[in-house]
């Protein structure tokens, strides 16, 4: 496996804080990796990192062998890294169809470039996540859980290398849950580089092939899932005593 | 009202303004080149003010630089159609320079910064008296021809320009460019995000909205025969502008045409009854449609009012 995406020595500070410091690690091709940590522990900053959102003030990103520490989102999205927000961002006044061929219109660098084809592209992806029937529905009628999948169907639309998923499964019920995994294992078959940012330690589990841990804006451990849950620095920093006793299969105190 | 019905009766409309020195006297001639003028005008606004959704107060700049640059090319000796191309470019020119500057701004911040862009180019043109004549203004060589003839080939100007202002807002509409600036009227860092160069498009839009303006400017200052400072940069029609897109429907194809008709009928009747209480009328009228009507009058949609309607009902029945 090659590295894909590489972050080197990235550091963010917003005036005195520190968001991030001293950030590195590699994506490889059709790797599903997992971030995890605490609220505030960067994960968010370090995806605008990665996209143009907001630039590193020192250290490096490189894609396929480019420096693109500079970037600017729009150049991101053309490049393949395409991500979906935590707090959901549709164009409130088009259709879900809409949204989403926006989404192929300008992110997908292959596409023909035509409004209409850019439609038909966005319908596939609208049966793919599951809301082909909301297509004609305004985008702002969507549901919580509606307007995760309409981010995703958005970003897999761009005909994404690299897919950031910020928390695009809170705030769904379980049985949601179960279908957004499967949904993502579908996107990860495509070969499609997806890094998962997650509080639900299920979902990570299950789909992760390798896990970073951010705590104060720095990478304090990656290895496999497994590892990470019975990594001490992990437990005290983000899980916690409790739920490494219910994984081992102890019983939860209180 | 379905499209095809809103393009014939578009095509209808214009044809009524096209055909006023057959069945009118001078004074509905003269109101004609006027609507074409200010159609135009406003169709450009759509391209940055509806389309992007950025507030511009540019349009008496583009204006009145359009109508300094076809006056003062027209002296030196180029005909008049060549100097009012040259003010196209000039104002379009103009504005991609301005453009790359005040597009960093976003609402408000944009909206003021148009305004003074519009003051400090009236005082630069009013105070190079060496190159402008000042405050004196600029007598442009006449068009030959009786005022009938002269009205009649103003007409034909103006509605020129707004058919093809027509034409490019049409295309504009069904493009890429027209979606990209869609999605930067609703969310701007959501049309960042998803690939559109947020910059080179907002660009393009201002240079959209500038040029047919520097045009209509220049053929304005031919029709006239005599430019100022105050009359070219006007504060009054770089307001009324933005008004008049928003009270048709700002954002879309038709919106443009069917606020400046109604407010400019609207002006001319209350003008003739209402000598006195004209503008405070107006001014009244305006802020109730805008008030009621904030997606313009084209958004009045009778299938939605009946879909409301029936939803309100259902709530009625469905509530406890």
């Amino acid at each position: 496996m090659t590295a894909f995406l590489e972050l080197n020595g990235v550091s963010k500070s917003f005036g005195g804080i520190r968001a991030l410091n001293d950030v590195s690690f590699t994506l490889a091709e059709g790797e599903i990796v997992g971030l995890i940590g605490p609220n505030g522990a960067g994960k968010t900053t370090l995806v605008n990192v990665m996209t143009g959102t907001s630039h590193a003030s020192s250290g490096k990103v490189l894609f396929g062998g480019n420096d693109v520490t500079n970037q600017r989102p729009y150049q991101a999205a053309r490049r393949g890294l395409s991500r979906t927000f935590q707090i959901v961002q549709p164009f409130p006044h088009m259709t879900v169809l809409e949204n989403v061929a926006a989404g192929a219109l300008f992110g997908d660098v292959k596409s023909k470039g035509d409004v209409k084809s850019a439609m038909e592209t966005a319908r596939e992806q609208l049966e793919f996540t599951g809301l082909a029937d909301r297509a004609d529905h305004p985008a702002s009628n969507l549901t919580i859980a509606g307007r995760k999948r309409l981010e995703l169907a958005k970003s897999l639309a761009m005909q994404p290398k690299v897919l950031m998923l910020d928390e695009v499964n809170a705030g769904l019920n379980s049985s949601e849950i179960d279908g957004a995994l499967a949904l993502i294992r579908r996107i990860a078959d495509r070969g499609i580089t997806i890094l998962l940012i997650e509080h639900l330690m299920k979902v990570v589990l299950s789909l992760a092939h390798r896990v970073l841990v951010l705590h104060h804006g720095e990478l304090i451990a990656q290895g496999t899932a497994t590892e990470m849950v019975n990594d001490p620095r992990v437990v005290e920093a983000y899980l916690g005593q409790k739920f490494l006793r219910r994984a081992q299969g102890g019983k939860p105190h209180g | 009202m379905p499209a095809s019905l809103r393009y014939v009766l578009f095509a209808v409309w214009v044809l009524a303004l096209a055909s006023t020195p057959l069945w009118a006297d001078n004074y509905f001639v003269r109101l004609a080149i006027i609507i074409a003028m200010y159609t135009a005008l406003v169709q450009s606004w759509n391209f940055i003010g509806g389309f992007a959704g950025y507030p511009s107060f540019a349009t008496a700049v583009f204006f009145g630089l359009g109508s300094y640059a076809g006056a003062l090319t027209q002296i030196a000796g180029l005909p008049s159609i060549l100097a009012w191309l040259f003010a196209t470019a000039f104002v379009g020119a103009f504005a991609a320079l301005f453009g790359v500057i005040i597009l960093r701004l976003r609402g408000h911040y944009f909206a003021i910064a148009s305004f003074g862009v519009v003051e400090v180019v009236r005082l630069v043109i009013s105070s190079w008296g060496s190159l402008t004549g000042g405050g004196d203004g600029l007598n442009v060589p006449l068009v030959t021809g009786g005022p009938n003839a002269v009205a009649q080939a103003f007409l034909a100007v103006m509605i020129t320009i707004m058919l093809v202002a027509f034409a490019v807002t049409v295309a504009v509409d069904r493009s890429r460019l027209g979606f990209g600036l869609r999605c930067i009227q609703q969310n701007e860092d959501a049309a960042d995000m998803v690939g559109v160069d947020t910059t080179r498009y907002k660009v393009i839009a201002f240079v959209l909205s500038a040029m047919f303006c520097g045009t209509i400017g220049a053929a304005y200052a031919s029709w006239t025969g005599y430019i100022d400072p105050s009359d070219s940069f006007s504060i009054l029609m770089t307001v009324k502008v933005p008004v008049m897109c928003l009270l048709g429907g700002p954002g879309t194809v038709l919106g443009p045409a069917v606020g400046t008709a109604v407010f400019l009928l609207l002006e001319e009747v209350l003008w003739s009854n209402f000598l006195e209480y004209n503008r405070a009328i107006l001014g009244a009228l305006i802020v109730l449609i805008i008030f009621f009507l904030p997606g313009g009058l084209l958004k009045i949609s009778l299938h939605k009012i009946v879909a409301r309607v029936i939803r309100r009902n259902n709530d009625a029945k469905g509530a406890p």
